[in-house]
């Protein structure tokens, strides 16, 4: 089964991103599944989308190197198991360097105008103002995305239809695999995207994918943005108007058959957003990774989980008790889910090995000396053979890294979602839990050399990682609300 | 504690869920709760978030929604809600409907745009996509078409806004802008109110004309409780704000200041005509039926163009012959709602005229519809090829049960001219005409093809239907599920849109959803009837490339009587009447069935029993005939067809196998007619649909692939799934609930064949017994247990009821015992054994009479059997020699035949299979069917004799497991025994002289001197005596003594093959060498004496072939690698381990197979 994961804009690509962190520790999906992420955005600087992108390649060095191509490999490691083939989407095909205006009006730098009374329609739908006013529909200059408004976006993205690289992408979808969407609806491009994806896929007589199970994940809003006074009724990127536009934007979607005819919808969003500073050019837009993000990513993992869907209780929401009361509110951690929930049983409790897995790793390579003289000598860790490896995973813990810290970070007003700490000993890893007895950093390094050592026939870089994974999965990981 | 849910809005269940769990849907309620942020907004433009070229309207409506709640509720402040975004937006269109009111209409030049669900704004890309943009949106939201009427300020050029529906206008988001542009500054409405400018106004500050005018406008649309009223939202804030701020609205009628008025802009209008009851005039043109349903109680009037009967229109006022009913006039489809024609005023009151009755063109298929099952109208030219070209209507008026198609339809045919009247019976008022007379309505129809004015369309298509009965004695018996098999031509001009169902009382089926094969609506329209399951709406199954054939399927538990298939386009259709076979019988006779399900075939027998439960009369084998003719009692066709059986389908003849393979073949039974099938037939599923649950339904997307095999010169979809009996032994979860719904559906569809035969054979299901067997490998596995289950489950479906009563429905026979119990009278002997060897597995029965009454009887089986023998599951990757060589010579053969020769016809249908990668027991099975025309065994058995060493190994390794049971009890059984040997796989001891061979080889293998066996009993239909049997056989066989754990050689060596297999499947390898000598013990023994056996018998040699010439194959390192490879492959499971005898010889005849094929090989 292959999982068509549509990732639209910014914050497609921002769910998709800690998905991808979640399925390197090995998340529980059904066998075989394999992902395709479809990353769309018109903005083919965003910084999100290259993020991503780099992300789900890291991703791939490290299971190239480590399984070299082999699936027996794969398959018996719970860490990296799931393969993510990377399909990425963008718009320089459709040739959008004009103005909505001219996208209308012109045709290969030749006139086909408008109807007359088309063009009055449309004069009295669209704002005419010039391109430079911020208010501008019609002129609108389309290489920069869609600028909120998604009256446009919805018309741009009917041009997939007859893309030839998008025809073949949906022809290659089966009735036995999954499509999952993701969009925000407080933007432009997601929230033009999805109800567009959505027509197509409705209007495609591709059997496949009329029959494939389908999802989404509409992303209200989470964030805000920091803009100047004197910009305020800069409508498209009024961070205060994000909500009344999400009002009219579920209200259409309340109506909209198309949309409902989903398997399943998943909503989210916070109140508590952290705010940032605005950037009118994608490439420039660096928001940290966010609760709602991680949650969303949660989604796709319970969708790919579930077998029956119910044509009636398809809308699908998250919540959480917050323990404590003051400034600890805005701080979740591992307590806040309980250890007989799924979302624990087939999701944190194998980050949590992939976190011990990564403090080890990260102790293998900057304690050589301090090591037991045993285990450095009985296994090749330190050899120059195998700093290829060591570095191709160290580069995707660096990136993994970055996320955990990004989901911490409450400096901008956010929510934090704080897991782990890294800075204390291994057996003090898991916030706000008690020292995990068990661990000690000497018990583990005899246990992985036994194992390496047991292994000896299989393919290098492999054996650590493998018998890393394997010892961290076989302990009972501590919850730490016990 | 605090609850945190990641929504903007609160679900109404109750949080923490602390998963990702079920939320209500979203509601405007919801919407309007969820916080906005009151900013000041100076350009009445929210930037929406809604992505279509119509989000202005849609926003509009939001916004007066929204304003509304948020007044109800008063939990914010007026005066924020004023200054609010959505605020500003109310506030703006109230200044335009002010303006209006004060100003009128005539300061606008006034430009109506049409849009429809199918705009063409031009054909480059970009416009294309514009236009589907405005499609999509009209046909979501506005399936009439919407007319959007702008209003441009004649004095400024600038366009001001236009009107929609749902608030009666709205403002172009530039209109601010121009205002001042223009120079409009201070524009006025009734009050000191500047309209347009950035103070926003809200309704209860405007004055109290304009106020009244609104409320006159509104009031009635929610007096009339019309929540769908497009304009609700807008009204409701309307008189929110009346009751809200204690306006007291005047009589707006006393105002002439009100210019604008709104119904003449849009469709839905606020006046209606009340007719008061006695209004009506006599008449003498009554319809003399009561049709209350569809008329509001009103009789109807029945009015033909130019109809010269007699009488008064109306009280007073005859009817005059000139033509007043217009025939093509649009009359309202509603009859309550037409305007009696010249009726002077404009009258409401139903009647009926020409257009209700006949469909304006004929609809032809391409064949003669078999008039024996189906109503149809005759043509000279054309024969019985026309739909009938009459509306539902005309059969609600006369009764489906009264129908006589002599008295009330005429079908008269002159040179080019298809004349057809109908005959409705009217009744008078007037004293003269209060008996029954007859209006006549006639239509003309051009059959003339070549003259460019036919009134003939060709729409190729048929249908098939199952079952075709109607029980007439109890109509809740009709409550099956009649399934419809629809094949159609896509790629033809007069495609059908839609069909509809109607019932007896010619209501539509179906919640008034219509069928429609081309519906990308699906899900929208999806209707699953709770009852069956079964989706109502069509599964669309599949299109031939080029061909453009598409097949759908139709369900539904209820009893309809009649079709309607309306074409595209223009939308008219034709009828299609069964002429169901109607059953009014005792129904209590009792039958019994028995169901072989077996690895590669399933065959089914039954008898009928006496009142006594007892067996009187075999009947064999399980058959249901069609003879084409006139309906009779005694006919009994499971599927009918719309075209007359030996006729041709015209266009669709291409497509015919397809038919016939995608839905149950008419006539089940013996004869050759390609509209036939036999049992047994193959165990193999046909899906076009992965079924992925328990709903889903056999037919639907799932058939027994009942012509697997037989001309497939498409190339669909398909997927074939053979094996279906241990499909679930070895298979991950995912694939297992897959596969269980596979073999759910087989069953299925084996019990809807069996209920519908069983009707048709007077009985009903209360009379019905089904019984069951399993082989004793299955016995007290998993698999056994799952396949029962999905057996109840099945029989739960089809029967609905209670599948539990195990005295109707037995499951638990042992099927080594069915052979015995149907062979009972053959066996003089007091010791006999019967080899029953199926496609995947082996059973054996020994049994040795103890007294008078009592035997001893031994059960065994295991899992060798014919396709070891023919197939290639010990290497999917390989093929089998057998086939390999095969193909190699008849490849070349088929190159000395012109293509149209029979046997080069054969070899490419099973050449396609070949290249396709089918496995090698689907490739044999297509072998052994056209064994006559491909001389399949003459090609490999005469030309390459080592080819039998092959049977003659795995015979002997049967007998070497029979002797080995003899000798284990040899207390308890006896040699001299009887031999019988069944099971379709047993076929190919017809190629080696089996009954010489087995007291030859038993007497080696026991070291006797005298014969062990003293006749062998062949059957010539080995498979169907197990079913046969398994219908003789009584439940319970309590007095015989049942042993069932001989089924391996080596039962020492578990621990062993355990410890192998552990080293096997951890990835390192084993050295063969240093497997134990005992574990291949029964291989060496058996080996030396086959071996021995042929080396000294030159006869045999002769008649088995030469095992000398591939003698590097036998000897210990090769047994050894053997049991490795078996281990290796089939990582067999721990608790199981199959013997080290059978399972490594599978690999052994594989490998030799392609021994032999490697060194006779043409070169």
């Amino acid at each position: 089964m292959k999982l068509y994961l549509f990732a639209i804009g910014g914050s497609g690509a921002r769910v998709v991103k800690s998905f991808v962190h979640l399925l390197a520790s090995g998340s529980n999906i059904p066998i075989g599944t394999e992902i395709v992420p479809i990353i769309i955005d018109t903005d083919a600087k965003s910084l999100e989308t290259d993020k991503l992108n780099k992300t789900i390649y890291k991703y791939g060095e490290v299971q190239r190197v480590l399984f070299d191509n082999n699936e027996d490999y794969r398959n018996s490691c719970s860490f990296f198991n799931t393969k993510i083939l990377t399909k990425q989407f963008n718009f320089e095909s459709l040739n959008l360097d004009s103005t909505f205006n001219k996208f209308l009006n012109e045709y290969e730098g030749q006139p086909r105008k408008l109807k007359d009374d088309i063009k009055n329609l449309m004069d009295s739908l669209y704002d005419t103002s010039p391109e430079n006013s911020s208010d501008t529909e019609l002129n609108l200059n389309l290489n920069v995305g869609f600028k909120g408004n998604p009256n446009i976006g919805g018309i741009i993205f009917n041009m997939l239809e007859n893309n030839i690289d998008f025809k073949n992408l949906l022809g290659s979808i089966n009735a036995t695999d999954r499509v999952f969407i993701i969009s925000s609806i407080f933007g432009g491009n997601g929230s033009s995207g999805f109800p567009a994806l959505m027509n197509l896929f409705k209007q495609s007589e591709l059997e496949g994918l009329q029959n494939a199970k389908k999802a989404a994940l509409t992303v209200l809003p989470y964030y805000d943005l920091l803009t100047d006074e004197s910009k305020e009724n800069d409508t498209s990127i009024n961070a205060k108007l994000f909500n009344s536009k999400s009002k009219s934007a579920l209200s259409f979607y309340i109506q909209d058959n198309v949309l409902n005819s989903l398997d399943a919808h998943y909503y989210v969003a916070d109140n508590k957003r952290g705010q940032y500073k605005y950037s009118a050019r994608g490439e420039n837009q660096n928001n940290p990774a966010t609760l709602s993000e991680f949650l969303g990513a949660l989604g796709i993992l319970h969708f790919l989980n579930t077998s029956q869907f119910n044509p009636i209780e398809n809308k699908f929401g998250f919540a959480l008790d917050m323990l404590g009361s003051g400034a600890g509110d805005n701080i979740i951690h591992l307590g806040h889910f309980k250890k007989e929930n799924k979302v624990y049983s087939h999701v944190l409790k194998q980050l949590i090995s992939f976190a011990f897995a990564k403090k080890f790793f990260d102790f293998l390579c900057s304690n050589e000396n301090a090591l037991n003289p045993g285990f450095k000598d009985s296994s090749d860790f330190y050899n120059r053979s195998n700093e290829s490896y060591r570095s191709v995973l160290n580069t995707y813990y660096e990136d993994w890294q970055n996320w955990i810290d990004e989901l911490e970070n409450t400096t901008s007003g956010k929510r934090g979602l704080k897991f782990f700490e890294f800075n204390r000993e291994i057996d003090e890893l898991i916030h706000n839990a008690n020292k995990y007895k068990k661990l000690k950093i000497r018990d583990i390094e005899g246990e992985v050399t036994t194992s390496i050592r047991a292994s000896t026939k299989q393919h290098k870089p492999f054996k650590y990682i493998k018998a890393i994974n394997d010892y961290f999965n076989v302990i009972n990981s501590p919850h730490p609300s016990l | 504690m605090i609850n945190y849910k990641f929504l903007l809005h609160e679900p109404e269940n109750k949080p923490p869920f602390q998963e990702w769990s079920f939320i209500p849907p979203i509601t405007e309620e919801d919407i309007s709760k969820i916080e906005d942020s009151v900013i000041k907004s100076t350009s009445g433009k929210i930037g929406t978030s809604i992505p279509t070229p119509l989000a202005r309207l849609f926003t509009f409506k939001t916004a007066f929604s929204i304003v509304n709640k948020q007044l109800n509720a008063g939990e914010i402040d007026v005066e924020d809600i004023r200054q609010s975004i959505y605020g500003g937006i109310v506030s703006d269109c109230l200044d335009f409907l002010e303006w209006i009111f004060v100003e009128g209409i005539n300061n606008f030049e006034q430009i109506p745009v049409n849009l429809t669900d199918n705009n063409d704004f031009g054909v480059t890309p970009n416009l294309l996509a514009l236009s589907k943009a405005f499609n999509s949106t009209i046909s979501s939201y506005f399936n009439k078409g919407l007319t959007i009427t702008l209003f441009k300020h004649k004095q400024s050029g600038f366009i001001v806004g236009g009107t929609s529906p749902y608030s009666l206008l709205y403002t172009s988001p530039n209109w601010r802008r121009e205002v001042k542009q223009a120079g409009l500054i201070q524009l006025r409405g009734l009050s000191a109110d500047t309209l347009f400018d950035d103070t926003y106004c809200l309704l209860h500050s405007r004055n109290i004309n304009f106020v009244s005018y609104l409320n006159s406008i509104t009031n009635p649309i929610l007096d009339k409780g019309d929540n769908s009223h497009p304009l609700k939202g807008f009204a409701e804030y309307v008189q929110t704000t009346i009751k809200k701020f204690g306006i007291i609205p005047q009589d707006f009628k006393a105002f002439d200041l009100a210019v604008f008025s709104p119904s003449h802009y849009f469709s839905f209008g606020f006046k209606k005509i009340d007719i008061e009851s006695g209004d009506l005039i006599q008449s003498d043109f009554y319809l003399d039926k009561n049709l209350q349903h569809i008329t509001s109680g009103n009789k109807p009037l029945v009015l033909s163009s130019k109809m010269t009967l007699l009488g008064q229109y109306v009280k007073g006022k005859p009817w005059s012959k000139d033509d007043i009913i217009n025939f093509n006039q649009p009359y309202h489809s509603d009859l309550n709602k037409r305007k009696l024609p010249n009726s002077g005023i404009e009258y409401e009151y139903p009647f009926i005229i020409d257009s209700d009755l006949f469909q304006p063109k004929l609809i032809e298929v391409s064949y003669n519809i078999n008039n024996n099952y189906f109503h149809t109208i005759e043509s000279l030219k054309y024969g019985t090829r026309f739909l009938l070209p009459v509306k539902p209507l005309f059969f609600e008026i006369i009764g489906l049960d009264h129908i006589s198609f002599e008295e009330n339809l005429k079908v008269e045919e002159t040179g080019n001219i298809l004349k057809v009247t109908l005959f409705i019976p009217i009744i008078g008022s007037d004293g003269r005409y209060q008996k029954t007379r007859m209006v006549e309505f006639i239509k003309e129809y051009s059959i003339d093809t070549n003259s460019g004015k036919s009134d003939v369309n060709v729409t190729p298509f048929e249908c098939a239907f199952f079952p075709f009965f109607r029980r007439i004695d109890m109509v809740n018996k009709n409550n099956h599920n009649k399934i419809i098999l629809w094949l159609e031509k896509s790629n033809v001009e007069n495609k059908i849109s839609s069909i509809l169902f109607y019932d007896n009382n010619l209501d539509i089926i179906g919640d008034n959803k219509i069928f429609n094969p081309y519906s990308k609506k699906s899900l929208d329209e999806t209707k699953v009837d709770l009852k069956s399951g079964f989706p109502l709406t069509p599964v669309k199954r599949m299109e031939y490339g080029e061909e453009q054939f598409i097949t759908n399927y139709f369900s539904t538990h209820l009893d309809f009587r009649l079709l309607e298939i309306k074409l595209a386009g223009d939308g008219y259709g034709g009828l299609l009447i069964p002429k169901f076979i109607e059953l009014k019988r005792p129904f209590n006779k009792k039958f019994k069935y028995a169901i072989d399900f077996g690895t590669t075939n399933t065959h089914i027998e039954y008898a009928e029993m006496n009142h006594n439960g007892i067996i009187e009369n075999t009947k064999s084998p399980f058959k249901v005939e069609i003879s084409g003719n006139v309906p009779q009692i005694n006919e009994k066709p499971l599927v009918v067809l719309m075209h007359k059986n030996s006729e041709t389908l015209g266009d669709l003849d291409k497509v015919y196998p397809i038919l016939m393979r995608e839905f149950m073949p008419p006539s089940i039974g013996n004869d050759s007619n390609y509209y036939n099938i036999k049992f047994p037939t193959r165990s193999v599923m046909l899906d076009y649909k992965t079924p992925k649950n328990d709903t889903d339904a056999a037919f639907l997307h799932s058939n027994i692939a009942f012509k697997i095999g037989e001309r497939d010169d498409f190339h669909p979809q398909a997927i074939y799934t053979p094996d279906l009996k241990w499909l679930l032994e070895d298979s991950n979860e995912i694939d297992k609930d897959i596969y269980k719904n596979r073999i759910r559906m087989f069953f299925e569809q084996l019990f809807y064949m069996i209920k519908y035969k069983a009707t048709m054979d007077d009985c009903d299901e209360d009379g019905l017994t089904l019984c069951f067997t399993r082989p004793m490998s299955m016995k007290d596995t998993q698999l056994n247990t799952d396949i029962q289950k999905l057996i109840k489950l099945a029989i739960k479906k089809v029967f609905e009821n209670d599948p539990n009563d195990t005295s109707k429905y037995i499951f638990e026979l042992d099927e080594s015992l069915a052979p015995y119990e149907n062979n009972r009278a053959k066996f003089t002997n007091d010791s006999f054994c019967n080899i029953d060897i199926g496609g995947g597995t082996t059973d054996i029965l020994f049994a040795y009479k103890i007294n008078n009454v009592d035997y001893n009887f031994y059960l065994t089986s295991f899992r060798f059997a014919g396709n070891v023998i023919w197939g290639n599951e010990a290497d999917p990757k390989t093929h089998n020699g057998i086939i390999q060589y095969f193909t190699d010579i008849a490849s070349a053969k088929s190159k000395l035949h012109e293509k149209s020769h029979p046997f080069s016809e054969a070899f490419h249908q099973y050449n396609q299979y070949y290249l396709k990668g089918v496995s090698d027991s689907e490739l044999v099975s297509v072998l052994f069917k056209n064994n006559e025309v491909l001389k399949f065994t003459e090609t490999v058995f005469t030309n390459c004799i080592d080819f039998k060493l092959l049977l003659f190994i795995h015979y002997s390794a049967i007998l070497y497991f029979v002797n080995f049971v003899y000798k284990k009890y040899e207390t308890k059984l006896k040699y001299e025994t009887t031999l019988s040997l069944s099971g379709n796989g047993s076929l190919y001891l017809n190629l080696i002289p089996v009954t010489a061979i087995s007291n030859l080889l038993l007497k080696k293998f026991s070291n006797s001197t005298s014969n062990p066996i003293d006749g062998v009993i062949k059957e010539d239909f080995p498979k169907e005596i197990t079913a046969r049997g398994a219908l003789l056989m009584k439940p319970i066989i309590n007095q015989r003594s049942l042993v069932d754990d001989i089924n391996s050689l080596d039962d020492d060596f578990v621990e062993v093959c355990i410890q192998l297999k552990e080293h096997t499947i951890d990835g390192s390898h084993v050295d063969t060498n240093s497997l134990t000598p005992e574990l291949t013990k029964s291989l060496s023994s058996f080996f030396s004496i086959i071996i021995d056996l042929l080396k000294t018998n030159e006869k045999l040699k002769g008649q088995v072939g030469n095992i000398s010439n591939y003698a590097e194959m036998f000897n210990e390192k090769y047994y050894a690698a053997s049991i490795m490879k078996w281990l290796h492959v089939e990582k067999p499971n721990l608790k199981n381990i199959d013997s080290v005898f059978f399972k490594p010889l599978k690999y052994i005849l594989f490998d030799l197979s392609n021994a032999i094929y490697e060194k006779n090989k043409i070169r």
